[in-house]
């Protein structure tokens, strides 16, 4: 997991639990503030209610009172009711109709003492039936008032209702009379969409808006005595809140909740990203310039001019660096100084062979020239092979030895050109098959021709002599290299013996060498000459596989 | 001045629909012949006629001094004119087509009529407003007819004004609306038809008017959609309106007989209901229903406009219907095959008749002579 994952990993919980535990609490709060307010409201409802229910019991009291009056005082109704008179016969059914009219009530019956509805004026055909049960039930409620569900042609109605009695001659008649709770009681209720009033008889549910109780919470109840069709009991006058506010307030509350998540998660995204790639863009360049310290390139530079962390760092890598190569300087002189020494030792050694022969062949001139003068001639000639081939083996020697720091130029060059003309001028043995797999398009290197060419003459010559004589085959390849930095891939691959890991650890070194006429010099040579132009020499290579040269040199970019 | 409830829209003339455009359109315009109270048939446009072909063919010839009120004679052609455009809007039927199968212009005053069945007499249905004749009258609101009243309009309401002679005497027509009769009475309505109990009521607190009953004209009867329904004596208590109980509809046994509808068994889609219904704007129909409901238990009743009572009627939705049908009718087999048109699921063996009811006539002392038309629309008749 990079830094900046678990950068990002830490930043996002960060900014989001704290707008969670935000949001909850909003939530819950709101919730809170809105089921009291409803509370209140529905507390003062209640109040209405119950001051509505005992104005309108009063207000009906009165109106039986003054129908009562005035039905003391109407002969009409004496008569057909005392006498049984048939000519006031429509007088009487049509009596209670008129009087609920006036007295602006919504149900009024006259019932005999048999409980025999007389007159009825809101439902005037009603007439003749038996309801004796009515009259006792609504005067035995508390307070003298109960609900009544009353029948009506179209629809029963709930009406809230008292009695009152009246004296005709010899007979008692009731009158029961009330206005329906809608009109009395429920409509002078203020309205309020988020309040609503539900009435639940023993009969039914029928009512105020029946059914709104189911999703809706209930806040406050009010028990009214009540008269039904079927069955009599307490009536409840439910005031609940519909849940419809609630369920806005919490799904606007989400949603802001939800963008606010969001956005901030977005935000802290951003945020994480940028202060991330800020910390670790110069780390990133940091490891990338530490991955190019080498012993062989100690001249990387760390800019250590930030004042943060981050520049100390890098001025510590700066100062390892300096030390490093200050180290390194120091090694190459102590190995450059053993080289010499060995190199002094070799040359001493090498001359040394070169001039024995001389010396002897000169040796035996002076010993002719003491003692047989005349044949001295005659042995020259037959000791000059000897002579010429001991300064050719100094001439040779002289030669390799001025290899060994090859002065350079650099510019550009084209590999495969190289490669091309330095075939041409390579001696290759009967048996042995030298191929090419040279890529089109490939961009100049920057060097020197001639060094690039020494490097592959060794590497040639070195995978010619794997072969051993016998039959096989070197095949030289070019290609884009396939690091970072873009440069040209050159391969001498040959199916000769291959090398055991002993002979690879040391086949770098100077004056090692597994051939019997070897100078020991060739891969050392090529090594220098490879990082003298800042390009890299692998080997691949195990014993009876072949060998398999790769150097990489980097492309020529000042074009 | 003659007061009578509804209203007068010319654009339905000849036809009408309520008592004081009955009384106007069959003052203005006449049918070849008219039928009195008794159903006897009298001379109108036609002063005489004859059957042909075993009663399927009436010729009949016009009055003489038959004349528009612009003058001009009244032809045979102008009969078959009438006819023929009312029935090209389409506004005649049913009357018209299962009646007079055709009509044939013998002579300017002889007409020929094939009926689709034959008839022992003259056949009465040409005495339905329907077949009125009338003329256009391109400018004017009402058209020109024959009669033997013409009509003028004045801020004062209408005015009858005798179209040929003098020996009619000039009408005032005060349509009620829905105004209070009462204020009619005390405006100087010299005749007033009304069966509201309150105007009956005020009008015997008045020496100077009398009431008369006029025939029973309306039977309200019970036709049940779904299977039984309880249909207690419903009483005349239950209604405002001068009522009894039930005499049978005259028309309705001749109707089943000579044109039985058929009936469907009550196989209705009004199973479970438990309404009864009622048309919008009757009160009697909503007593009667009322009164039903009180008896009847845990039912309601519920008042249908025209357009839904008529949907209802052709496809029930309601377990039963309170109507009013007509006691008096020209043809019993026409009119029960109207009704047989309107209910098509009706069962006459089912069809209780609950009250009979009738109007009054609330009558001045010095008003003109009155008589009564087969219908009951008031007939002012000659000094």
């Amino acid at each position: 997991v990079t830094l900046r994952a678990r950068v990002l990993l830490t930043f996002v919980p960060v900014v989001l639990v704290p707008l969670v535990v935000f949001g909850v609490a909003v939530r819950r709060a709101a919730r809170q503030r809105l089921t009291t307010q409803l509370e209140a409201r529905a507390a003062a409802m209640v109040a209405l209610v119950r001051h509505q229910l005992a104005r309108q019991s009063d207000a009906i009291a009165a109106r039986l009172a003054t129908l009562r009056e005035a039905a003391a005082d109407d002969n009409r109704l004496r008569v057909a009711v005392v006498q049984g008179a048939v000519a006031e016969r429509r007088y009487l059914l049509d009596y209670a109709g008129a009087a609920l009219r006036v007295a602006s009530l919504d149900m009024l019956q006259l019932q005999d003492e048999t409980g025999r509805i007389l007159s009825s004026g809101h439902f005037r055909n009603d007439f003749d039936r038996l309801e004796p049960g009515l009259p006792r039930a609504v005067a035995a409620a508390p307070g003298g008032t109960a609900l009544v569900r009353v029948r009506t042609p179209e629809e029963p109605l709930l009406v809230l209702a008292r009695v009152d009695a009246l004296r005709l001659g010899a007979r008692t008649l009731t009158l029961v009379g009330g206005v329906a709770l809608e009109r009395g009681v429920l409509a002078a209720l203020p309205p309020d969409p988020e309040l609503r009033v539900a009435l639940l008889t023993p009969d039914d549910t029928a009512g105020r808006d029946a059914g709104a109780v189911t999703g809706a919470h209930v806040i406050a109840e009010l028990e009214l005595p009540y008269v039904g069709a079927e069955a009599s009991g307490p009536a409840r006058l439910m005031i609940s809140h519909a849940l419809e506010s609630l369920t806005a307030l919490r799904r606007e509350v989400d949603r802001w909740f939800l963008i606010a998540v969001v956005t901030s998660g977005a935000a802290a995204l951003a945020l994480a990203w940028w202060l991330t790639a800020r910390v670790t863009r110069p780390l990133t360049v940091l490891a990338s310039r530490t991955a190019e310290v080498d012993l062989e390139r100690l001249d990387v530079r760390f800019d250590g001019e930030r004042p943060d962390e981050v520049g100390a760092l890098a001025r510590l890598l700066g100062e390892m660096t300096a030390r490093l190569k200050a180290g390194a300087a120091r090694l190459r002189e102590f190995e450059r100084r053993a080289a010499m020494g060995d190199l002094a030792r070799q040359v001493n050694h090498d001359i040394k062979n070169g001039l024995a022969p001389i010396r002897n062949v000169f040796r035996h001139l002076a010993q002719v020239a003491s003692e047989a003068p005349g044949d001295l001639a005659r042995v020259l000639r037959e000791r000059q092979a000897t002579l010429d081939s001991s300064v050719a083996y100094l001439e040779g020697l002289a030669a390799n030895y001025a290899r060994l720091y090859p002065e350079t130029e650099r510019g550009p060059v084209s590999v495969n050109d190289v490669v091309r003309d330095t075939l041409r001028h390579v001696a290759v043995p009967a048996g042995a098959t030298v191929r090419t797999d040279l890529a089109d398009g490939l961009p100049a290197v920057r060097g020197d021709a001639l060094v690039l060419r020494r490097i592959l003459e060794n590497l040639l010559g070195n995978a010619v002599d794997a072969l051993g004589g016998g039959a096989g085959s070197v095949t030289v390849s070019t290609r884009v290299g396939d690091g970072q930095a873009p440069s040209v891939r050159l391969t001498v691959v040959d199916t000769g013996r291959g090398m055991t890991r002993t002979e690879l650890d040391r086949a770098f070194d100077d004056f090692y060498t597994t051939k019997p006429r070897g100078t020991g010099l060739g891969l050392s040579i090529v090594r220098r000459l490879v990082l003298d132009l800042n390009g890299r020499l692998r080997v691949e290579t195990a014993p009876g596989q072949g060998t398999r040269f790769i150097v990489e040199i980097p492309v020529d970019s000042t074009g | 001045v003659v007061a009578l409830p509804g209203t007068v829209d010319p654009a339905r003339a000849p036809l009408p629909d309520g008592e004081a455009e009955r009384f106007l359109f069959r003052a203005l315009y006449e049918t070849l012949i008219r039928v009195d109270c008794t159903g006897r048939p009298l001379p109108a446009l036609a002063q005489a006629w004859t059957p042909d072909d075993g009663g399927r063919r009436w010729t009949f010839l016009l009055r003489q001094d038959a004349r528009f009120w612009d003058g001009e004679p009244v032809t045979a052609h102008d009969v078959v004119a009438a006819w023929a455009a009312r029935d090209t809007l389409g506004a005649l039927a049913p009357w018209d087509g299962p009646v007079v199968q055709s009509a044939q212009v013998m002579s300017d005053r002889v007409l020929a009529v094939r009926l689709r069945r034959p008839s022992v007499g003259v056949p009465l249905t040409l005495a339905h407003p329907g077949l009125a004749i009338t003329k256009p009258a391109p400018g004017l609101r009402f058209p020109i007819g024959t009669g033997r009243y013409w009509i003028g309009e004045s801020a004062q309401g209408i005015t009858l004004a005798p179209a040929f002679g003098d020996l009619l005497p000039v009408v005032r027509l005060r349509p009620l609306g829905a105004g209070d009769a009462r204020d009619a009475l005390d405006a100087g309505a010299d005749v007033l038809v009304t069966d509201d109990p309150a105007v009956l009521s005020y009008a015997a607190t008045r020496p100077d008017l009398d009431a008369a009953p006029l025939p029973w004209d309306r039977t309200y009867v019970l036709v049940p959609a779904a299977g039984a329904v309880d249909h207690p004596a419903v009483g005349p208590d239950a209604v405002r309106v001068e009522a009894r109980a039930p005499d049978g509809i005259p028309w309705w046994r001749t109707g089943s007989t000579c044109a039985p509808p058929v009936s469907l068994g009550g196989r209705t889609a009004a199973r479970g209901s438990r309404r009864i219904a009622y048309p919008r704007g009757d009160p009697v129909a909503r007593d009667v229903a009322n009164r039903l409901v009180a008896l009847a238990g845990p039912a309601t009743a519920s008042a249908l406009a025209a357009d839904a009572l008529a949907g209802e009627l052709r496809s029930p939705r309601s377990a039963a219907y309170v109507l009013a049908l007509p006691r008096g009718v020209l043809d019993p087999c026409l009119a029960t095959e109207q009704l047989a048109a309107r209910i098509p699921w009706l069962d006459p063996g089912r069809v209780t008749p609950l009250l009979d009811v009738r109007r009054q006539a609330v009558l001045r002392g010095g008003r003109p002579a009155l008589s009564l038309e087969w219908d009951g629309t008031l007939r002012v008749e000659p000094r």
